[in-house]
């Protein structure tokens, strides 16, 4: 009977079958695109074939690391795996790891994301391998990832050293057929050594493990130029006037694309599989047999920077490759081509693809920008909170949330937890100078358990005020819904606990604490109010609100139980007409007029206006016709009644909502009046609180 | 010293298949289910695929791109220019991916693209003459129709497959195909994808002139 089973998998499949495939027995992750997929796969394979190995979602990367090393100490194969921003959360004791070492087989796997799609940065894992000083494996594509597993787990265990395997978005996100091998079992019963010397060094042993380690990494750099499983060369030749060194993607690239202009016979490729340490014996003796080598690696020079003689080699250090965003075919095909005219090569004409692009983009056809997805719950948080404070500073953090950058109410996002740290930054800088302005933090739960604690047990201690709502959708929606610690559900199902945002959020030492729905826009706008007046009390601090309502993807039927269906009214009152819908263009008669007489001087107003069309002249404010839209926020926000203006009733085309509540089931129709998608509208029924004209309903 | 890995070199057994192909379409419409009946068809006739997919960060109405690669290939992207074929859902996300399509030095044979619109008419003249000097030919089915038609306009994605199969340059047999909807589509959808895959199958014999 065989066990060879052949699947197309995604990357991340791949590498976690290459992760059971080599025995594994402990592994822990942080969600993070491109790397999110290994876990759920590692349990299914888990759940498959009964396999005894421990599984944990953990709650940042900097725990998950030092989990799984630690029980590496124990003599247990163990690996972690994160996005590549998350390695910089777990610098620290991967920096210290490399000292120290491992017992046990230790893996990093560390998902680069070159673009950047979903990241702040488009770093590369290489560099930090390099820096951290341990061996790092750059798989080609899913099937090759598979396969390194395997081999770093032994390599770290032979020379107790971690070991970076740095799979890029187009390796971990592509799909290919692998072939499943047998999962292989190794007893292996947890035995802690008491070795102070070493687990618990001081820095004159610190001393002596550098130098261990620089012994290893050198004998590692052997063991490379023989390792001609990931090290070798194509259609290797005595003399080339050009040839390419490729490492991972930059090697899958390569070969199609020397098949598609057929050259493969006259360049060869050295393909790299361990950028660092780099096997500097077999680079050099095909450097020396080249005129001219090329260097193609993402997404940084990490091997030609270790290349010492740069004469003949043509990369990112001043040559063709662009130096930010992913190596696409098209321009490493561009780039080949041009070399090859250059040495004399033949090569065939590749035809530009640029005019039809152009022709296309003449079209103006729309794109389609992400936003939160209909029925959202941080939506109408956003809604609300931009709405209580026009005015109002918005640190925001990592996640769907981000996305509240289009409704005006996200303005800073920095690297996870920093809306916590930003808000109490900001309120100290202000505060400095006698001037307390409205700051509103927004965070997601997943995030705030990652790392917002410790920024808001920062702000309490020092005497920030300032308002911290906390969105709490009850998972993390933008990796792809995995369990946070208040589900109390683990990643592989084993015994866990529920933990409480408010305990921990009491914990923290805030004194002020709510719990609002935010489906209850009037509700939270109030809630958002009274916390702001507390924080400017000589007694007041923090202010924390937690708008507590389940994701709409995860959990549909809870708007199901209690839908609102709602329609747009298109027909204007029959005396009035139809108005005009675009601005600027509103009779005279529907257009907001402004009565001193009642007027408290509050720049309400002023301040609500979305399209900034009033001013103050002197104690009265002044519309400017030509920017109003209509909208009639004006007349709503007026504590006094300040503004006359009739409500029409109906949509007028003003773009309030689509400006201010931004939901993909509301668009714009031929007309310019706003229509509602019904393929898209899950029934939420916040978009009737947000039209000021009462043109949205409630159907029956 | 030639030392190519065996896996990364996959040397399929039967026969040669190498195409090139993008799905595009609008988050929702089943651009994936696509990628799976190709997938499936690929690796029941021993194919290797690589592939990849675009989408943005939205989980609902963003645009959709994949790139599937069937045959000796060993990186997922599929480069400008190079398409053998594209399917769409959707007139807007067909325009910003027929630059993929491969055209033809000699003017004909060039890369074959099948949009899912309601206006055969709706393709901008200047492109349309652009594509028809390069051999790229494109054809355009109402597939919502087709499906709706049928009773399930969910399943506009089967009926641009059934569709295209019907094209003599197709390079999918049709009844293979057939077979990876029969295993990959849900059951409860199933009776239905095959019913509107032959009726847009139908549909392709009637209107693809070549």
């Amino acid at each position: 009977m065989s066990f060879k089973e052949e699947k197309v998998v995604l990357g991340n499949e791949a590498i976690a079958r290459g992760i059971v495939e080599s025995g594994c027995h402990f592994f822990a992750a942080y969600p993070g695109t491109p790397s999110s997929e290994i876990l759920p796969a590692i349990v299914r394979f888990k759940k498959e074939n009964n396999l005894d190995i421990y599984v944990e979602w953990s709650t940042n990367e900097k725990v998950a690391f030092e989990n799984a090393l630690v029980a590496s100490y124990t003599g247990k194969r163990t690996a972690v795996a994160m996005k590549q921003v998350g390695l910089n959360v777990a610098m620290d004791p991967l920096m210290s790891s490399a000292y120290i070492g491992t017992i046990g087989g230790f893996v990093i796997i560390s998902c680069d994301d070159p673009g950047p799609y979903s990241s702040q940065t488009e770093q590369d894992t290489r560099f930090m391998a390099m820096f951290a000083k341990v061996p790092v494996f750059d798989p080609a594509n899913p099937k090759e990832a598979q396969k390194m597993l395997p081999l770093a787990f032994d390599l770290s265990e032979k020379y107790q050293i971690p070991v970076i395997l740095r799979p890029v978005l187009r390796v971990s996100h592509a799909q290919q057929t692998v072939t499943f091998n047998p999962i292989i079992k190794i007893e292996r019963k947890a035995s802690f050594e008491r070795n102070p010397q070493r687990w618990s060094a001081t820095p004159r042993f610190r001393f002596i493990l550098h130098k261990q380690l620089n012994q290893k990494l050198k004998n590692i750099a052997e063991e490379f130029n023989s390792m001609t499983a990931l090290n070798f060369i194509e259609h290797d030749r005595d003399k080339a006037a050009l040839g390419i060194i490729a490492s991972g993607i930059g090697y899958s690239i390569a070969r199609d694309i020397l098949s598609e202009l057929g050259l493969q016979e006259e360049i060869p490729v050295l393909k790299i599989g361990t950028p660092f340490p780099l096997p500097t014996e077999i680079v050099e003796s095909f450097i020396e047999k080249c005129d001219h080598v090329l260097i193609l690696e993402e997404t940084e020079p990490v091997m030609e920077l270790q290349i010492l003689d740069k004469s003949k080699v043509i990369g990112r250090l001043g040559g063709p490759i662009p130096n930010e965003g992913e190596m696409l075919p098209e321009t490493i095909s561009q780039v080949i081509s041009d070399l090859c005219r250059k040495f004399s090569i033949p090569v065939p004409e590749v035809a530009s693809t640029a005019p039809l692009e152009k022709m296309v983009s003449d079209l103006g056809l729309s794109i389609r920008r992400p936003t939160l997805c209909s029925g959202c719950p941080h939506r109408s948080s956003f809604f609300a909170l931009k709405k209580a404070f026009p005015q109002g500073i918005f640190p925001s953090d990592i996640g769907c949330y981000t996305l509240g950058m289009n409704m005006e109410a996200v303005d800073t996002c920095h690297d996870m937890g920093a809306a916590i740290t930003f808000a109490s930054g900001l309120y100290q800088a202000y505060h400095q100078d006698g001037k307390d302005i409205p700051i509103i933090a927004t965070i997601g739960d997943s995030t705030f358990y990652h790392s917002g604690a410790p920024g808001l047990l920062n702000a309490v201690y020092n005497g920030a005020k300032f308002i911290l709502v906390i969105l709490d959708n009850s998972i993390t929606a933008m990796t792809g819904m995995q369990p946070t610690p208040e589900s109390g559900m683990t990643a592989d199902g084993h015994p866990g606990k529920t933990l409480s945002i408010e305990e921990l959020v009491k914990g923290c030492g805030v004194q002020y604490l709510r719990v609002v729905n935010p489906y209850d826009i009037k509700g939270l706008i109030r809630e958002a109010e009274k916390a702001y007046q507390y924080t400017l009390q000589p007694e007041g601090g923090m202010a924390v609100i937690i708008t507590r309502y389940p994701c709409i993807i995860y959990q549909k039927e809870q708007v199901k139980v209690n839908p609102v269906k709602v329609d747009i009214r298109h027909i204007p009152p029959p005396e009035k007409g139809l108005p005009q819908v675009k601005s600027g263009e509103m009779p005279q008669s529907l257009l907001p007029v402004f009565h001193e007489e009642v007027c408290c001087q509050c720049d309400t107003c002023m301040i609500q206006c979305p399209e900034g069309a009033i001013s103050k002249i002197e104690d009265r404010y002044v519309v400017d016709y030509d920017k109003c839209t209509g909208c009639r926020v004006c007349v709503q926000e007026c504590p006094t009644s300040g503004f006359d203006m009739p409500a029409v009733g109906a949509c007028i085309a003003c773009g309030y909502c689509l400006k201010r509540f931004e939901c993909p089931s509301l668009i714009r129709g031929e007309d310019g009046r706003v229509k509602i998608d019904r393929l898209t509208c899950v029934d939420c029924g916040l978009c009737m609180e947000v039209c000021c004209q009462e043109g949205i309903y409630q159907v029956k | 010293m030639i030392k190519p890995s065996a896996i990364c070199n996959p040397q399929s057994a039967l026969g040669k298949m190498n195409i090139q192909m993008i799905i595009s379409g609008v988050g929702g419409q089943g651009v994936l289910l696509m990628t799976r009946i190709f997938s499936d068809f690929a690796l029941q006739e021993g194919y290797p695929v690589i592939g990849s997919e675009d989408h943005g960060m939205s989980q609902r109405g963003g645009s959709v791109i994949t790139y599937l690669k069937i045959g000796q290939f060993d990186s997922p992207l599929v480069r400008k220019g190079s398409a053998d074929l594209l399917l769409s859902l959707e007139k807007n996300e067909a325009y910003k991916t027929l630059h993929f399509l491969r055209p033809s030095a000699a003017g004909q044979q060039g890369g074959l693209g099948f949009i899912n619109d309601s206006d055969a008419g709706f393709m901008n003249e200047q492109i349309r003459n652009y594509l028809m000097q390069r051999g790229i030919e494109t054809h355009i089915v109402w597939a919502n129709r087709i499906a709706g038609e049928m009773g399930s306009v969910q399943s506009t994605n089967i009926a641009v497959i059934g569709f295209a199969s019907a094209h003599p340059r197709f390079p999918f047999p049709h009844e293979k195909l057939r077979q990876s909807i029969e295993r990959v589509t849900p059951r409860q959808f199933r009776e239905m994808s095959l019913k509107i895959f032959d009726k847009g199958f139908i549909e392709g014999r009637k209107s693809i002139k070549v």
